[in-house]
C-alpha cells in the first residue's frame, strides 16, 4: 500500500498519504475484500457512468436517513494494480468539484478527510456516518504498525 | 508489567491465569503480518522486542 501511494506521489499526484492509507485499509478490509482481491479496488469506489475501464458488480451495504442501512448491487471499478488505482482516486479528487478543498490539505490528514466529507445533502465520499472515525482509527492503528503517520 | 501494557490494545489479548497473572499474547499473528504486508511494513525492533508468547 505505502509502495502504491508513494509511486502515485512520484507521479505528483496530490493526496495525504496517511488518509489513503486509512481509507484503504478500511475499505479493502486490510486487503482482504472481495472488491481488492478481484478488483484491486481499494477504496469502493464505484463505475460512473464516464468509467470506460473493466467492471465488477458486488452487493454493499449503503446507509441513508430515510433507509437506513440497506443492502444493493453496485458496479465497481477494475484496476490492474493498486498503483493505478490510487492515481485515479488523486484524479477523482481534481475531476469532482464536491472533493477539490481536500487538494489543498494534503499536508494535513484531519482537514483532508474532513474536506471528502460529504456536507449535508451533497455529494461526499461515504455515506456512513461512522466513516469519518473509522478511518481516523485504522489511521492510528497503521500509524502503530509503524506505518504513515496521521499528519 | 508496565512496559507490556504500553503495546498497542489490537495486538494483544489478555488472559488472567488460575493463580491471577495476567498473561500477555499477540491477539492474532497472521493478521499482524497480513496488516504490514498490506501496508509493506517490517515488524519494527520495539514489537519484535515486545512479544510476550
Amino acid at each position: 500500500m505505502t509502495i502504491a501511494v508513494r509511486t502515485a506521489r512520484s507521479r505528483e499526484v496530490r493526496i495525504n498519504t496517511a488518509v489513503v492509507c486509512a481509507q484503504a485499509a478500511l475499505e479493502s478490509g486490510w486487503g482482504k475484500s472481495g472488491l481488492c482481491v478481484k478488483a484491486n479496488n481499494l477504496f469502493g469506489i464505484k463505475a460512473g457512468s464516464k468509467w470506460r475501464g473493466r467492471i465488477l458488480d458486488l452487493s454493499t451495504k449503503e446507509w441513508s436517513k430515510e433507509r437506513g442501512w440497506y443492502k444493493t448491487i453496485a458496479h465497481w471499478c477494475v484496476w490492474d494494480n493498486w498503483t493505478d488505482c490510487v492515481i485515479y482516486y488523486g484524479e477523482m479528487l481534481q475531476r469532482l468539484s464536491w472533493f477539490r478543498d481536500a487538494l489543498e490539505y494534503t499536508g494535513n490528514a484531519d482537514k483532508f478527510l474532513e474536506a471528502l466529507l460529504p456536507e449535508s445533502g451533497q455529494p461526499g465520499w461515504a455515506t456512513d456516518p461512522k466513516y469519518a472515525s473509522n478511518v481516523r482509527k485504522a489511521g492510528a492503528d497503521i500509524e502503530k504498525l509503524g506505518g504513515p503517520k496521521w499528519v | 508489567m508496565s512496559k507490556q501494557l504500553a503495546i498497542p490494545e489490537f495486538l494483544i489479548r489478555t488472559q488472567t491465569a488460575k493463580d491471577g497473572v495476567i498473561v500477555f499474547e499477540f491477539k492474532n499473528d497472521i493478521e499482524i503480518k497480513d496488516r504490514l504486508t498490506f501496508l509493506n511494513v517490517e515488524p519494527s525492533e520495539k514489537n519484535k522486542n515486545e512479544r510476550t508468547d
